[in-house]
């Protein structure tokens, strides 16, 4: 009956092992996932990682902001330009206000000369014929300066409204980029951050999914008591059973001394052990036996390769 | 490629934890609750890279079974470690005489367990 009570405990410590074996089995699992997803995000496998992703996106916004700049200077450079082109137009209005001048002074000569013409009568009749030609090749001087003007006025203010829209668009380009500068940069320092703080997380879940993949393989080899105790169980079953037909000898056997009957189950039980702990054991007082050696043996875990 | 282990234990909870500790080594499992199906285990196995093998155990115990195991093709060449509890030298010697490759005390160290095997199966 005792027998059957230790195998049913056996039987009862084999399943509460085997229940408690499956979980870490599924916790190890998560851990370990757990490790090689973090690892993957710290770029243990080479792959760009967050922190490759952010540097490259600042030198491609930097790229980008640079080229904004560069547009901008060369707005200002078309502004210079086309200011220049507007004072050398002024210079050619003034040239034409000399040359319409100039005509005007003409057309006064040859009034004077058709004048005196005049007072010559017949004799003047050729300088008539003259002033009348530098008459008309003042007026006509006189008109194509004024031709020329509109086109000039025209061509000018042309000019000055392009360059006024030009260099607002230089000024507005100008300010989104200061602003599109200091928005991404401050992004990326959030992000740069966020990305730092994240990887903190990262590896401190990587250190503990690995302490706990660690925590589980000692628990392991502490789970492994289960085959020990069932063993020395096993061996006290067998002591058991060794005592019950003992016992049942003396019933009907006179042939053996008790003396000796008791040195042949201690000589069997003896052959029977697996453990040095078991044999030490043997023949002591038990309640003398440390627990303690049998849950931490001297020699567990020993390998010896032949 | 993976490799294949055998693992022959008569207690379950060892063979979980064995093959917990394997499997996370890339290795496949098979199992036996003792000597006898080990060896079926080995006679209907293709290829086998590693087995492990209890001492104590019903059926057939582990010397037998690796005395037997090295006679099968599947199994002539394969490192055999012997798991136990036993510590003495002569049941060592035994072992060694069967054709065992190495000797375990229980309980084992997952860890330590692999390097050992990393040296048996490179």
């Amino acid at each position: 009956m005792v027998s059957r009570q230790l195998k049913d405990t056996v039987g009862a410590i084999e399943s509460g092992t085997q229940a408690v074996c499956l979980n870490f089995r599924e916790m190890a699992s998560l851990a370990q996932s757990s490790a090689t997803m973090g690892a993957r995000l710290m770029d243990a496998d080479g792959s760009h990682n967050v922190n490759e992703v952010i540097q490259e996106c600042r030198i491609t916004m930097t790229q980008l902001l640079d080229r904004l700049e560069q547009s901008g200077q060369l707005y200002a450079k078309a502004i210079a330009q086309m200011e220049l082109v507007d004072t050398r137009v002024q210079r050619v209005f003034e040239t034409l206000k000399q040359l319409d001048q100039s005509s005007f002074a003409s057309r006064i000569v040859a009034l004077n000369a058709k004048i005196e013409a005049v007072h010559l009568g017949n004799l003047g009749s050729g300088f008539e014929v003259v002033a009348d030609q530098i008459s008309n090749q003042a007026h006509r001087s006189a008109e194509l300066t004024a031709s020329v003007a509109v086109i000039l006025t025209d061509l000018t203010k042309t000019m000055q409204t392009a360059t006024s829209e030009l260099r607002q668009l230089a000024d507005t380009d100008r300010e989104a980029a200061a602003h599109s500068r200091a928005g991404a940069e401050a992004a990326l320092e959030n992000l740069q951050f966020a990305s730092s703080q994240m990887q903190e997380a990262v590896a401190e879940t990587r250190r503990v999914s690995e302490t706990l993949y660690t925590e589980i393989s000692n628990a392991v080899v502490a789970m492994q008591f289960q085959d020990r105790v069932s063993q020395r169980i096993g061996h006290v079953i067998d002591s058991l059973e060794a005592m019950n037909q003992a016992l049942t000898s003396f019933e009907s056997a006179e042939d053996i001394s008790p003396g000796d009957r008791k040195q042949q189950i201690a000589q069997s039980l003896a052959s029977s052990y697996t453990m040095d702990s078991e044999r030490r054991a043997h023949g002591s007082d038990m309640a003398a036996v440390a627990v303690a050696e049998e849950l931490a043996p001297e020699d567990t875990g020993d390998v010896e390769l032949f | 490629m993976p490799k294949t282990a055998l693992l022959v234990d008569d207690s379950f909870s060892i063979r979980q934890m064995l093959s917990f500790t394997l499997k996370d080594a890339g290795f496949d499992v098979i199992e036996g609750a003792n000597g006898q199906e080990g060896l079926t285990a080995v006679q209907q196995a293709a290829k086998l890279d590693l087995i492990i093998t209890d001492l104590n155990m019903p059926v057939m115990d582990g010397i037998t079974f690796i005395r037997e195991a090295r006679k099968l093709p599947a199994s002539k060449y394969t490192p055999i470690l012997m798991l136990t509890t036993e510590t003495q030298a002569e049941k060592k010697q035994e072992g060694k005489a069967a054709g065992a490759t190495g000797w375990i005390v229980k309980p084992f160290h997952p860890a330590k367990l692999l390097d050992v095997i990393a040296k048996l199966v490179p």
